[in-house]
């Protein structure tokens, strides 16, 4: 059976919780810059040769600090597994991550508390901090797909205008930028200049003096100001100026690479989501709305997707289908074997889930790379196709199709399944793995479509439904989209204490911390709504447990987070053991460069030999040597980069 | 997961009224119910990735 690479990209949420009594709070990229320290004392580690200050991991993979260029010392922290050939390894190593993080933790708090932190410091493994943060889960896949002659011609042709294009418009961008640093280092030679021999004459021009300190007084105020408003600024700016361009070339990218491949997987991954999707209590209603029970969807990042295909270039525009790598890569168009960057992905907490999900994606990009024949299921409009699937928890909404008819997503989910059994029921083609995951993928679909409660040990958003459900129990609730706005705006003002307070006392609270304004708005909607504050305040606290189970089923502290509670109690079904996990954690997958890089960065670290690493080459800068491995299959350096290797590790010795 | 769906079925029915899963649901339930808005206002990743 013919080999392919997974590849998964994991961010994690950094949880800083403060005491009263904390002299420091850590930013984001303190902790990382922590952790990194902390990581390395316990793994053998080789500092990346790309930016964003990453390290690689004796296990091949990397971590490193992801933040947006707008708030460049929060972000989250990023792991990506090592190039794996089989969704199964891909599902241990992403294991392997979460539980290196939980690992050093301890030791990272502890030394936070030297700076002078008291509080928890945790990692969350979802997608949204319900502030409006997104991230998460990013897949990828080595698949073929070649370009046809002529269309290699137009690919030539366009890459280079787009690329020219690309280079006048950051300089058109930065000549602002550069000439304001040009005038003031003028302004300051001419004012050095001037300001001696004037001063040396006895003389003292009061506007010279005065403009001097101008300038100083001007240079300390922007030294002074936060990096963060300076990267905002020139981030809006270069993302303004360069945003046409992206998705200009975006459209052009995609009349060329990936067309076969969004066209017959997107129904798929709009889809999947029934069983990968890791469950979200939602915190707002489309205007008009009502929720009866818990506000809940299937899919915690299906509100972010704006677009299927396009080039990943602002945080507001998020396609299924990146391009992005094609920007920083664009040599990799031409290539037959080009790398499918998926963003639509829910980060889970279910092992299990990880392995199903990416195994069955694999499945089918081999029949779209083998040219089977599928009908085109793509819905009429795919982004409200995606949140309907998303909040239709029956699996059994009808959904419009470009094709005319109508399907829901669970019969979407059966063709694909149908259309696979057929691909791989050929002597050729089947394979225990193949076979093992048509088999679970066949019995989760009729499971969902009896009860999808059968799923609670396999699924996230299952397991977490279950215990959403447990704090309703019998209870008729109703969340209205109005109330839930004001659980918004009441939030940062609302008091833990207030829930037992009595209506009157409870009454001053809300008018001593509300504006006039807001007061008169709030009494007015309780009155429409025909609730009392108490009823409100009721609703607040039923809403925030919600709220508190949706995200605590993502803590990594085994102790406290739900999902390890259940899986604590036995009710999470186990792809891997805890051998395979600190295996994981260890060495590198045997059948991939992920085999290479682990060597050298042990190697090279276990010697203290000065070196950089990336996905696909080492420089030791030491001896100034440059040592590439860019076969994704390649399992073991050649002879005599591996004897230069073992040369060095001697002189070090 | 080589099971029948009848089997499965009845297996999760057993589970669920095992002790131990009502205790880990109980606590679990009673945990999520201790300072939950402080907990959700906690959770911020400002900045965060993508």
């Amino acid at each position: 059976m013919k080999k392919r690479i997974y590849g998964l990209e994991t961010e994690y949420a950094v949880i800083i919780a403060p005491e009263h009594n904390s002299t420091f709070t850590p930013t984001r990229l303190n902790v990382f810059n922590i952790l990194r320290e902390v990581v390395a004392s316990h793994y053998k580690v080789l500092h990346s040769k790309e930016l964003k200050q990453g390290v690689f991991m004796q296990n091949g993979g990397r971590f490193h600090h992801e933040a947006c260029l707008n708030a460049l010392l929060e972000g989250v922290i990023e792991f990506s597994t090592p190039e794996c050939t089989n969704s199964r390894d891909l599902a241990i190593y992403s294991k392997a991550c979460d539980e290196i993080l939980e690992e050093v933790r301890e030791e990272l708090q502890e030394k936070l508390q030297y700076k002078g932190f008291r509080g928890n410091i945790f990692f969350g493994k979802n997608c949204t901090d319900k502030k409006g943060n997104f991230y998460g889960t990013h897949e990828n896949y080595l698949v073929c797909d070649p370009i046809i002659d002529y269309r290699r011609f137009i690919l030539y042709t366009g890459v280079t205008i787009f690329f020219s294009i690309f280079i006048i418009v950051v300089i058109i961008f930065n000549l602002p930028v550069l000439a304001c640093i040009l005038v003031l280092s003028l302004m300051l030679l001419l004012l050095g200049i001037l300001h001696l021999p004037l001063r040396l004459l006895g003389y003292t021009s009061h506007t010279i003096i005065e403009i001097g300190n101008g300038i100083i007084e001007l240079i300390k105020i922007m030294t002074s100001l936060k990096p963060t408003l300076f990267t905002r600024i020139f981030g809006e700016l270069f993302r303004c100026s360069t945003i046409l361009w992206a998705y200009s070339y975006g459209f052009f990218l995609r009349q060329l690479v990936f067309k076969k491949m969004t066209k017959f997987l997107t129904p798929y991954l709009l889809t999947r989501i029934i069983f990968s999707g890791s469950g979200r209590c939602l915190d707002s209603l489309p205007p008009g709305e009502m929720s009866k029970g818990i506000p809940f969807e299937l899919s915690q990042k299906a509100e972010t997707i704006k677009t299927v295909c396009t080039i990943f270039w602002d945080d507001y525009y998020k396609p299924v289908f990146s391009l992005k790598n094609f920007i920083k890569n664009p040599r990799s168009i031409f290539k037959s074997e080009k790398r499918l960057h998926i963003m639509y992905c829910d980060s889970n907490m279910n092992e299990f889930v990880t392995y199903i999900n990416t195994g069955i994606t694999g499945l089918l990009i081999r029949m779209i790379e083998e040219d089977h024949s599928f009908l085109d299921l793509n819905p009429k409009n795919p982004i409200s196709a995606l949140r309907e699937f998303s909040r239709d928890l029956t699996m059994r909404k009808q959904i419009p199709l470009k094709n005319g008819t109508s399907m829901s997503s669970l019969e979407i989910q059966k063709y694909y399944l149908g259309e696979a059994k057929k691909f791989y029921s050929s002597p050729e083609k089947v394979c225990e793995h193949t076979d093992n995951l048509l088999h679970i993928w066949e019995n989760i679909l009729n499971c969902l479509e009896i009860n999808p409660h059968l799923m609670y040990k396999e699924l996230d958003w299952v397991a977490k439904k279950d215990l959403l459900n447990e704090v309703i129990k019998d209870r008729e609730i109703f969340f209205s989209c109005n109330i839930l706005k004001w659980f918004k705006v009441l939030q940062g003002k609302f008091q833990q204490e207030w829930i037992f307070m009595s209506e009157e006392t409870l009454k001053k609270e809300i008018e001593r911390n509300l504006s006039i304004w807001n007061r008169k708005k709030f009494f007015a909607f309780l009155k429409k709504e025909d609730l009392t504050c108490q009823d409100f305040l009721e609703k607040f606290q039923i809403f925030y447990q919600l709220q508190k189970i949706d995200l605590k089923y993502h803590e990594l502290n085994k102790n406290e987070g739900y999902y390890y509670r259940l899986a604590k109690a036995g009710l999470i079904t186990m792809l891997s053991s805890e051998e395979d996990v600190t295996k994981a954690k260890l060495y590198p997958p045997h059948d991939t460069r992920a085999n290479i890089r682990g060597f050298l960065v042990k190697t090279l670290a276990e010697n203290s030999l000065n070196a950089v690493i990336g996905w696909d080459d080492v420089i030791i800068s030491d001896y100034a040597k440059h040592i590439y491995f860019l076969e994704p299959f390649e399992k073991e350096l050649p002879e005599n980069d591996r004897n230069y290797i073992n040369s060095l590790v001697k002189m070090e010795e | 997961m080589e099971i029948t769906l009848k089997e499965k079925t009845i297996k999760n029915q057993e589970q669920d009224t095992k002790k131990e899963i009502i205790s880990t649901f109980a606590e679990i339930i009673n945990d999520s119910n201790k300072e939950a808005l402080k907990y959700v206002k906690n959770w911020k990743a400002p900045g965060g990735g993508e």
